[in-house]
């Protein structure tokens, strides 16, 4: 639970998997030597906090990637890949490191894991854990003496024992081949047995899990027209002619190769001798919340992979192409050293290359850019870093999570299943604030320097609403949602409520305060002529008795941007929270009194006028209120003389009832004040109070509660109503004098 | 679901590697739930069944690799949790013999308070068979899975002399179906299990039913299953939160119970702190702290802050919740409510003279203690003057009606509070409404259900923004420090010049003038011992502030009160605070 708003991929590996008519065969697995937990899952308490959200994707980080695996694959220690990640490509999320921390020692010990004695595995943990204890000590050493290639030495040393542990079975090779023949404890075929599922469970969710490790994805099954997606435009028939080839297993599809690829827009079926392809993702969520990462993991790269790849299969025969590139590369690099075996296939496949991105991209927790067919394609698992109510106490969450219970932005792409927009109309009202530099962003997003959204990107700023920014770009304002939709959605922007010195700011429960010092040098260079973070915020928290408008700590006009800015920039991260204002319509027990007073009165008038001329409808009228009326309407009327007697009494009943001997009772006043849950749809009496609560007011007073009547439910923040309904501040606060005993604020986030 | 929230079990079937006909279902519950049952056997039968168990076979009796683990697979809408089991001997017809007790549930459920039990379970039949045949012989038609005769040797498992007589009997070939009439015999050897099947209902029903079972299967044996759903790890817990019990703990209490559970649970009653509980029960407070952990992950207690005065709190966004949820603004009036206010227990006589009480009214401090003096001055004045006599209970043995706090007035109550003002200022700005009203209850009722949250209170200061070598000149100080203990000599006095020195100049006069007024009496151990802690704690804090650690933190880890704290923040130079 508590783990749950962190990102926590618990990836594994990626495989692909084909079945031909020959047989099922695991065409490619990344990384090459995957972790494994001996089926158990990832520990919970080795979740690594990614504070680097902002930092996505860069191509250098793929290249520092790239050279360090170069150096560390061929060790069996993928712990020390992730050590000297983090020391090199110090940009880099953390979150590798979870993943790993077990080695491959694993790999070795997991053939006879079947019957692995207790002991054996306490035994291995410990191995294990002297064995990081000891890479670590190794890496400290090499940061002190400031010399990476240090590196080299670990994993020149541990060669040895690595090949020897994969050489494993090839016998008729030469000893140098190099193979994969266990992947998670498995053999190789079995793994690609196992993720092979009859074509009942194909083209929808697979999964099947072996003790906490699981198989998740979703395979892909050609039809009987040979067709890979489910199309409307039936392609002409053809009948399926029988292979004609017989590929031995042994020789994996070498003689594919006069196949030819055939970029046509149509694929002959022949041409394709696959008839299921299969994207595994294998993951080792921890138990607790293993349904929700799995259901994340499927849902937001798992099953869009795999209808991307359907797609590229029917249009081009993509996905049987790459297949058998893949095969023929292993086949042609078998000789070399496991590593580099798979960084030239990465080099050479567009398939393998994409498997091995998404897989760096989603341990890190990063956005997954891949390009299939020169078309760009980026999935992610969003992050939780916007919540509307506090989360429990204890419960960790990123650095720099957000706090509003109103934006309509908080629950973007997070829902699982209902994507419905309630709050689209109020989506115009917010203001972005870019995590990023603008040219950095438009740079990673690839676009066009002068396109669109480039322009759109180049304009945001804190204080104008995006109704605004709609005006002054031109743009439509349809078009400016989606692009804002789509920063936020991609991790590139935040949404909140323009910015103005009226706002009242707290600083946030879930402000990262113990790094308050550590950002204060961060702070220092953007604002040199504020004060230090630390003393900037404990300016905004705790100069007066409550909250106030962000103006009182403003010296003058001319700091006036300045300190705006400092404003967002706390927002961006996290260390400040905007205190709305929502209000309630309270009905004081006077006006109930008063209320009733009336009709009683104007019943009487009424019966005396009429005398019993209708008297069915006032009976009407009178059973009625009772249903309207929640619950205090039937109490209310028995205690009228009371409460009218006494009505300032809060001790009713004292004196007159305190003969009994014995202890203290407790009773409920008789009368109450109501507070209103929803003005909007009130019944024939409550309409009745409110009128009474504003009788004698001012005219635009009156005007503007009956225009704010129904947001006075405690949804709506008055702020949010103010650039909405276009009601300056002062007209507010005259309401809220003037209604000052009927209008309840409260405010939060 | 069942009645206490365990996912139910929609389907279990048992099925074997037959020697000829392969993966078969040989029992299953409900009937036809998995592959078409005879319906007039069962009128209960299901006309279809829940999914294609020809497209599954393959993973409820896989290969090798995969059995004897937990192997889950999803079909169609269902997820099936099994524990395949092979058996290597070479007594079976193929050398092996593999089954699986399978549990169907609904996909999206949590299945997690099942998987240990039907691990159990396999390895348990596993055992059985590998003893007794017990499952490979309770088939009709048993001998299917064992090889004919001239491959026995009879010495392989006990009690078989009968049955290999039968079987020699026989005159087999390779394969062959043997006819019934052996059954009577096997029974007669096994007669504790009278089917799978029953076993397998029994389970299906007690789980799905009772979310246990207990079922005796022979003299050493039984399914004994009791479901449990898995929590997560509790958090960790800090020396100052302050566990309230949400259950009636004393009542569970139980022979068997950790001594330090049953020696600390005395002191749970929200208010004390877990480090002062630990005190309290004469306990070990990692060990104490373990113990609120466990009863924190069986939710039997949830955790708050000391409370104090001083404390500051703030409405949540969820508070609109206390309007909407109808249960939530009634039960807190009735948890909040008390005859005699938040002070009931303090000797607080009614008959105070007036004067002294306009005195303090007048003056600043608002000390909790003369807040409600206050308002029940307040009242008597206003009101009533006859309810001069009503406050004091304990000698009255008069009735009195307290008027039960409305529910506007509690959430204007709450409300009401905000991120600045202390529970001093909140209490005497509201005295009137709580003269019924516990606000210590009110404060835990507020925070339990998330309506109001702690705003917690971190001093900092701004020289650890720019000085970041302070660390390591203080432990240098330190250690120059300590050889020159024993003595106290003079000698050690210019250290709290160094201090002064390192701490970036700010306090640097301070620091001067303390250590001329030192060598001023430099003659006086106590006051150089005294000088020591000061110094001591001074680190100790400086430390604590530079991980930016709140006020109840920085307390419970230093052990003295926020004043002293304060008194040495202001010591130490410029500080200021952060209410988050």
């Amino acid at each position: 639970m508590s783990s749950l708003f962190l990102p926590n991929p618990c990836l594994l590996g990626i495989l692909l998997s084909i079945s031909t008519h020959d047989g099922n065969q695991l065409v490619f697995h990344y990384p090459p030597q995957p972790n494994e937990y001996g089926y158990r899952p990832t520990p919970l308490g080795n979740q690594v906090l990614n504070t680097e959200d902002d930092d996505y994707s860069s191509s250098s980080n793929d290249e520092i990637d790239d050279e360090l695996l170069d150096i560390n694959m061929c060790s069996s220690q993928n712990g020390d890949d992730d050590y000297s990640l983090s020391a090199g490509g110090s940009s880099r999320g953390s979150m590798g490191a979870e993943s790993n921390g077990s080695g491959v020692n694993m790999l070795g010990s997991s053939t006879n894991s079947g019957g692995k004695g207790l002991l054996g595995i306490l035994d291995e943990q410990d191995r294990k854990r002297k064995d990081r204890e000891h890479k670590r000590r190794n890496l400290m050493k090499n940061i002190i003496m400031g010399e990476q290639v240090g590196q080299t030495d670990t994993s020149g040393s541990i060669r040895s024992p690595s090949t020897s542990l994969v050489n494993g079975s090839v016998s008729d090779q030469e000893a140098a081949v190099c193979k994969v023949d266990k992947l998670f404890g498995f053999d190789v075929d079995f793994v690609s047995e196992l993720v092979t599922p009859p074509k009942q469970l194909c083209n929808s969710r697979f999964e099947v899990s072996v003790e906490d490790m699981a198989f998740l994805g979703l395979p892909i099954h050609v039809d009987e027209d040979g067709n890979w997606r489910v199309s409307n435009h039936t392609k002409s028939r053809r009948k399926k002619t029988s292979r004609k080839k017989k590929v031995s297993s042994s020789s994996e599809s070498s003689g594919e190769d006069d196949d030819g690829p055939d970029h046509g827009e149509k694929v002959r079926k022949n041409d394709c001798l696959m008839y299921m392809f299969h994207l595994v993702f294998v993951m080792n969520p921890p138990v607790i919340e293993y349904n929700h990462r799995i259901d994340e993991m499927f849902h937001y790269i798992v099953s869009r992979m795999a209808l991307l790849l359907r797609y590229e299969q029917q249009k081009s025969n993509y996905v049987w192409n790459q297949s058998k590139l893949i095969l023929d590369l292993r086949e042609e690099f078998s000789t070399l050293p496991l590593n580099e075996q798979w960084k030239k296939i990465t080099e050479k496949s567009s398939l393998a290359r994409m498997m091995a991105q998404t897989f760096k991209a989603v341990s890190n927790s990063e956005i997954i850019n891949i390009e299939i067919n020169n078309k760009m394609r980026s999935f992610q698992i969003p992050i939780r870093t916007e919540f509307s109510s506090l989360p429990p106490r204890h419960t960790q969450l990123l650095p720099g999570s957000t706090l509003s219970s109103t934006s309509p932005f908080n629950t973007l792409g997070l829902d699982l299943h209902s994507s419905a927009q309630t709050n689209d109309d109020n989506m115009i009202h917010y203001a972005l604030i870019m995590l990023d530099d603008p040219e950095s962003v438009i740079r990673d997003i690839q676009a066009e320097k002068h396109s669109l959204i480039a322009n759109f990107i180049r304009m945001i700023k804190p204080s104008e609403s995006l109704s605004r920014l709609a005006t002054l770009s031109g743009l439509d304002i349809a078009e400016v949602k989606l692009f804002a939709n789509h920063l936020v959605y991609w991790r590139r922007a935040k949404a909140f409520l323009p910015l103005s010195p009226r706002n009242i700011y707290i600083v946030s429960p879930l402000a990262p305060l113990s790094n308050v010092y550590t950002d204060s040098n961060l702070f220092k260079q953007h604002f040199p002529n504020l004060p230090p973070l630390a003393n900037f915020l404990s300016l905004i928290s705790s100069s007066s008795s409550k909250p106030r408008p962000i103006n009182a700590i403003i010296p003058s006009k001319d700091h006036r941007d300045l300190y705006l800015d400092a404003i967002a920039w706390l927002l961006r991260h996290g260390y400040i929270t905007q205190l709305q204002t929502f209000l309630y319509l309270r009905i004081t027990k006077e006006v109930k009194i008063k209320v009733e007073e009336e009709l009683e009165m104007e019943r009487k008038t009424k019966k005396n006028r009429h005398d019993g001329d209708y008297p069915s409808a006032e009976d009407e009228d009178d059973s009625k209120k009772p249903s309207t009326d929640n619950t205090t309407k039937k109490r209310e009327q028995s205690s009228l003389p009371y409460s009218l007697s006494r009505s300032a009494g809060s001790d009713l009943n004292l004196e007159s009832q305190s003969k009994l001997p014995g202890t203290v009772y407790f009773e409920e006043e008789e009368e109450e004040d109501t507070i209103l849950l929803d003005p909007q749809s009130a019944t024939a009496q409550e309409r009745r109070w409110i009128a009474k609560c504003v009788e004698g007011q001012p005219l635009e007073v009156l005007n503007l509660f009956y225009k704010l009547l129904k947001y006075m439910n405690g949804k709506t923040s008055l702020e949010l109503l103010m650039v909405k309904e276009n009601i300056s501040r002062q007209d507010v606060r005259k309401l809220l004098v003037a209604l000052d005993k009927h209008v309840t604020t409260v405010r939060h986030w | 679901m069942s009645s206490d929230g365990f996912t139910s079990i929609i389907s279990m079937f048992y099925a074997v590697f037959h020697p000829t006909e392969g993966t078969k279902v040989v029992c299953q519950v409900p009937s036809g739930s998995i592959v078409p049952a005879d319906k007039s056997k069962d009128s209960s039968t299901l006309a279809v069944p829940l999914f294609d168990f020809d497209s599954i076979k393959n993973y409820v009796i896989p290969k090798p690799a995969l059995c004897n683990k937990l192997v889950t697979f999803k079909i169609s809408s269902y997820r099936v949790v099994g524990f395949p089991v092979n058996i290597y001997a070479s007594h079976y017809a193929r050398n092996s013999f593999s089954f699986n007790l399978c549990f169907v549930f609904k996909y999206e459920d949590d299945t997690t308070p099942y998987e240990g039990h039907v691990k159990r379970l396999g390895r348990m039949f596993r055992a059985l068979e590998e003893q007794s045949q017990m499952l490979s012989k309770a088939d009709k038609n048993h001998e299917d899975f064992f090889k004919p005769q001239k491959d026995l040797e009879p010495k392989t498992w006990s009690q078989t002399s009968n049955y290999i007589r039968i079987i020699q009997d026989e005159d087999v070939g390779d394969e062959v179906t043997f006819p019934n009439q052996n059954i009577k015999h096997s029974e007669s050897s096994d007669p504790i299990l009278a089917s799978i099947e029953s076993l397998v209902q029994q389970i299906y029903q007690d789980l799905n039913n009772y979310s246990e079972c207990l079922i005796p299967i022979d003299s050493a044996n039984s399914v004994d299953i009791k479901l449990f759903p898995i929590l997560p790890p509790p958090p960790e817990l800090n020396a100052y939160d302050v566990p309230i019990a949400t259950v009636k703990l004393e009542t569970m209490v139980d022979p068997l119970w950790d001594p330090t559970m049953v020696r600390i649970l005395p002191f749970i009653n929200g208010v004390n702190s877990i480090k002062k509980i630990s005190i309290l029960a004469d306990a070990d407070y990692e060990l104490t702290k373990q113990c609120i952990q466990h009863l924190i992950h069986f939710r039997s207690v949830a955790v708050l802050d000391v409370f104090q005065f001083s404390n500051c709190y703030a409405p949540t966004s969820e508070i609109c919740n206390f309007l909407r949820d109808p249960m939530m603004a009634s039960e807190c009036q009735g948890y909040v409510i008390s005859s005699t206010g938040t002070f009931d227990n303090l000797p607080l006589q009614r008959g105070h003279d007036v004067a002294s009480n306009a005195d303090m009214e007048n003056s600043s401090t608002h000390s909790s203690l003369l807040g409600n003096e206050r308002s029940q001055m307040h009242e008597s004045q206003s009101f009533s003057p006859k309810t001069n006599s009503y406050p004091n209970h304990k000698s009255a043995q008069k009735t009195t009606f307290v008027p039960l706090p409305s529910k506007a007035t509690l959430f204007f109550l709450y409300r009401s509070m905000n991120q600045n003002l202390t529970l001093r200022q909140w209490y005497s700005e509201n005295s009137k409404l709580l003269t019924h009203i516990d606000i210590r209850r009110f404060v835990t009722f507020g925070v339990l259900r998330g309506i109001i949250y702690r705003v917690r209170t971190y001093p900092v200061s701004s020289k650890f923004s720019t000085s970041i070598d302070l660390d390591t000149t203080y432990t240098n100080y330190n250690d120059g420090a300590h050889p020159k203990k024993p003595n106290y000599n003079v000698s050690v006095l210019p250290v709290t010049n160094n201090i002064g020195k390192v701490s970036n100049g700010l306090d640097n006069d301070d620091k001067l003038i303390e250590a001329a007024e030192s060598n001023d009496k430099f003659l006086d151990l106590t006051g150089l011992k005294s000088e020591r802690l000061k110094k001591q704690q001074e680190m100790k804090l400086s430390r604590l502030l530079k991980k930016c650690r709140d006020f109840d933190m920085i307390c419970t880890d230093m052990n003295i009160p926020k004043k002293e704290v304060v008194e040495i923040l202001t010591r130490m130079g410029d500080w200021s605070v952060i209410n988050s």
